[in-house]
């Protein structure tokens, strides 16, 4: 198992089995990959309008729940208007 | 605290105790149905860990966390340095 130490206290993007976006530092984690999130918003994507944001503090989220943990380029995100992005919303896994 | 659990109700109240496996007591709680229309109020309850999507907790807990972590860190070899 890939440690996620390396990705503490940087900015992540986690993807849940339900196809929430959620961006935000990784603080801690454990063996069964719960994570604690600061200052996280969820990025809400829409094929007609753009991005939303919704702001969403500190949040602990449950290891069952969670299908990707990805290293946020900081510099790159930057560099994107969220307001032109129209994509599909992520669907949630569970369903066929 | 705020707590979703995987069926999409959520539990806002006080948390009273926890353990090992994430199983929650909350104190004077507000249990919200998944689509939101349906209020509960509860005095007391008992949510067990595994139903948990995720909780979402008040900012400053974060630094009380690191300040706890480093106290006990210097109790530890505090107390060593005490002993021959």
């Amino acid at each position: 198992m890939t440690d996620l130490q390396k990705y503490v206290d940087l900015t992540v993007e986690i993807i849940t089995s339900d196809g929430r976006v959620i961006v935000g530092t990784l603080k801690g984690f454990d063996q069964t990959t719960n994570v604690i999130l600061a200052g996280c918003h969820e990025r809400i994507f829409s094929e007609n309008e753009g991005v939303e944001r919704v702001a969403l503090g500190l949040y602990i989220i449950r290891g069952d729940n969670i299908c990707l943990i990805g290293e946020l380029d900081q510099e790159r995100d930057a560099s994107i208007d969220l307001s032109e992005i129209r994509a599909a919303p992520i669907t949630d896994i569970s369903r066929r | 605290m705020l707590v979703e659990l995987k069926n999409g109700e959520t539990f806002n109240g006080h948390l009273v105790n926890c353990d090992n496996w994430m199983n929650l007591t909350l104190r004077e709680v507000i249990q919200t149905s998944p689509e939101g229309d349906r209020f509960w109020r509860l005095p007391e309850c008992y949510i067990r860990g595994n139903t948990i999507k995720y909780l979402r907790v008040p900012d400053e807990i974060i630094e009380m966390v690191k300040e706890d972590a480093i106290r006990q860190r210097q109790a530890a070899s505090g107390g060593n340095r005490g002993r021959k």
